[in-house]
Formats: C-alpha cells, sequence, structure tokens
C-alpha cells in the first residue's frame, strides 16, 4: 500500500527533474541571478543525496547508495550552494547520482512492512520530527524532493527559461 | 499511509507561515526577476486549492468570491497588488482550509479513496481519489512552497528555515 502510493508519485519526481535541468548548459547550472538563490547543481546534488544517503541510511539504517564522499558536504543541508562550477559534478553525472539513488529507493520501498514503516527513523535526531519511518520518507522522497523542485521552476523562470 | 501523508502537509503549513515571514505588504505581489508567482498568489492559490481538494472527497467547501479567477487554475499573477487581498489574510483562509481537508482527509475510508477520482482532468494522471488527494498534499503544496522560497531569495529575504 504505501509503496503502491509512493512510487508513482516519486517517479513523477525524477521525470521532473530531468525535464527542469534538460536545457540547461554546464555553466548555467552554477548561476546565481539573485543573491544565494539555490541553484541547479546544488539542488540536483541536495535532493540526489537525501535519496542515496538520508533515506536508506539514516531513515532506514541501511547501506548509503554510492555517492561522491567529497560532493557530500557541498550539498547537505547545511551547505551554501557555490558560484564555482568546479566544485559540482556535471550536469549527467548529477542526474545519474538522483537517478541512481531513486531505483534503489524504488527496490527497497516495496520490501517494507507495516512493523517497519511504523517504527523510528534510524537516527536519533529524526525522532522528535518524524515519528515513523513511513513519515519520515513521505517527507523526504516527496514533499522534501518536491519543495527543491519548485524552486528549480522558480530559478529557470528568473533565467528567462520557459515554465517546464 | 494517511498519517505520513497527514504528517507532510502539517509540515507544509508550517514552513509557509515561515516563507511569508518579513513580507512586507506592498511587496508580496512584486515579481522580482522575472518569477511570476508572487507571495500573495502562492499563499492564495494553496489556500483556494482546499475547495478542489474538498471536492475529490466528496465533501466541497466553497472558496470566497472571484478566488478562483485569482488564484485557480489557468489564473495568471500580475504586481498589481489592489487585486489580492493582504497575505495575512490569504494564509488564515489557508489554516483554515487545511483543519478542514485534514479533517475530510482523516475520516475518508478505504472505499472513497479507492474510488475513480472526480475530476475527469485529473483522473488520466490519477486513477483514484487516494492518488489525487495524496497528490495535491503532498506534492502540488511542496512545489509551489519552493517557488515561494525561490521568490524570497530574489526578493533578497533570508532563508526561511
Amino acid at each position: 500500500m504505501f509503496a503502491n502510493y509512493i512510487l508513482p508519485i516519486y517517479e513523477r519526481g525524477l521525470d521532473l527533474a530531468n525535464r527542469l535541468v534538460a536545457d540547461l548548459s554546464e555553466e548555467q547550472m552554477v548561476a546565481q541571478p539573485a543573491p544565494n538563490m539555490n541553484h541547479a547543481a546544488w539542488i540536483i546534488g541536495h535532493v540526489a543525496s537525501v535519496s542515496a544517503i538520508v533515506a536508506p541510511e539514516f531513515v532506514l539504517g541501511l547501506e548509503r547508495t554510492p555517492f561522491p564522499a567529497e560532493l557530500v558536504n557541498r550539498v547537505n543541508h547545511s551547505s551554501s550552494p557555490q558560484p564555482d562550477r568546479s566544485l559540482y559534478p556535471s550536469k549527467a553525472e548529477l542526474m545519474k547520482l538522483l537517478a541512481d539513488g531513486h531505483a534503489r529507493m524504488a527496490q527497497i520501498l516495496p520490501t517494507l512492512s507495516e512493523a517497519q514503516l511504523s517504527g523510528l527513523p534510524s537516527i536519533e535526531r529524526f525522532h522528535k520530527r518524524f515519528p515513523t519511518v513511513g513519515m519520515a520518507l513521505t517527507h523526504m522522497l516527496i514533499s522534501h524532493e518536491e519543495m527543491h523542485l519548485g524552486q528549480l521552476s522558480a530559478w529557470r523562470r528568473v533565467q528567462g527559461l520557459p515554465a517546464v | 499511509m494517511k498519517s505520513a501523508i497527514l504528517s507532510s502537509y502539517a509540515f507544509n503549513l508550517h514552513y509557509a507561515s515561515k516563507l511569508i515571514e518579513g513580507i512586507a505588504p506592498e511587496k508580496a505581489c512584486e515579481q522580482p526577476a522575472g518569477i511570476p508567482n508572487h507571495a500573495a498568489w502562492v499563499i492564495g492559490h494553496l489556500a483556494s486549492s482546499s475547495g478542489f481538494i474538498s471536492f475529490l472527497l466528496g465533501k466541497p467547501i466553497e472558496s470566497p468570491a472571484g478566488w478562483d479567477e485569482l488564484f485557480g487554475i489557468g489564473s495568471k499573477p500580475t504586481s498589481d497588488k489592489s487585486k489580492y487581498p493582504p497575505v495575512a489574510e490569504l494564509f488564515e483562509a489557508m489554516k483554515l482550509g487545511h483543519a478542514d481537508i485534514t479533517k475530510l482527509y482523516a475520516a475518508a475510508g478505504d472505499d472513497l479513496l479507492s474510488s475513480p477520482t472526480a475530476h475527469e482532468g485529473f483522473r488520466k494522471m490519477f486513477p483514484t481519489t487516494g492518488d489525487a488527494v495524496g497528490f495535491m498534499l503532498a506534492t502540488h503544496e511542496p512545489i509551489h512552497l519552493g517557488q515561494l522560497s525561490a521568490w524570497r531569495r530574489a526578493m533578497g529575504l533570508g532563508s526561511a528555515l
């Protein structure tokens, strides 16, 4: 039931992400048309890290999906986007990290039992905000990702790019 | 499942309350750097979407007169602030809508949630009421709140969280 609901929406998120960056050049990926705006490289890296690290490891206590170690601190929740293009992988590499994280979670989600979904997230600091694994996964994989894709949508408009 | 969706839905309201902090009333309809969806439109759109969600759940709640034209699907935000209620008023409507929808969704049984989506256009993307309402609560709101987050940055306002 949980996977039946969450997977189609999660897949839509990946599709939307692909469409939002499809026409961007490598240099555009780090454009900051207004100070402190989250740019595409940071947003894609950030949501990729949630599917690759936060959901499997911090929520479920599983191994993380392979993710470049040097990128983790550049895209985590306490990082801020930098204009230096060399700090981020190429657009294709970023999108592969996102796709790989999605693919792994798409395999894991159908295997989760009701008991697992109603249990506590693996790391303690999530417990107050997310009393259950199901709540944490719904927020992290759906709402959180869509919120950042909404930022990306507005970021496109600032640069005169069309709506997707 | 419903509790997970309602948890995200509740967070959306909290996040919206943070996103509108510090917005001067006279700035709420500005469209900086080409961002069309300004704060008044986003909050009004999310407030008025409660009408659509309640329709999907079989208990339609009417939006205030004129809000469909201002905030409904296909509406185009303008920078004419005389057309929009204050953001604080729009957020109060969003809060009331959240309270209504939370009750309706929590009470919705499997029969209703597995029934065909009441809106024909929506049904093509979301076959069941549960799919459609889940999308509206957990996906539609965050996308627009993300737009509002980017609008804040373009307006020179700080991060909301």
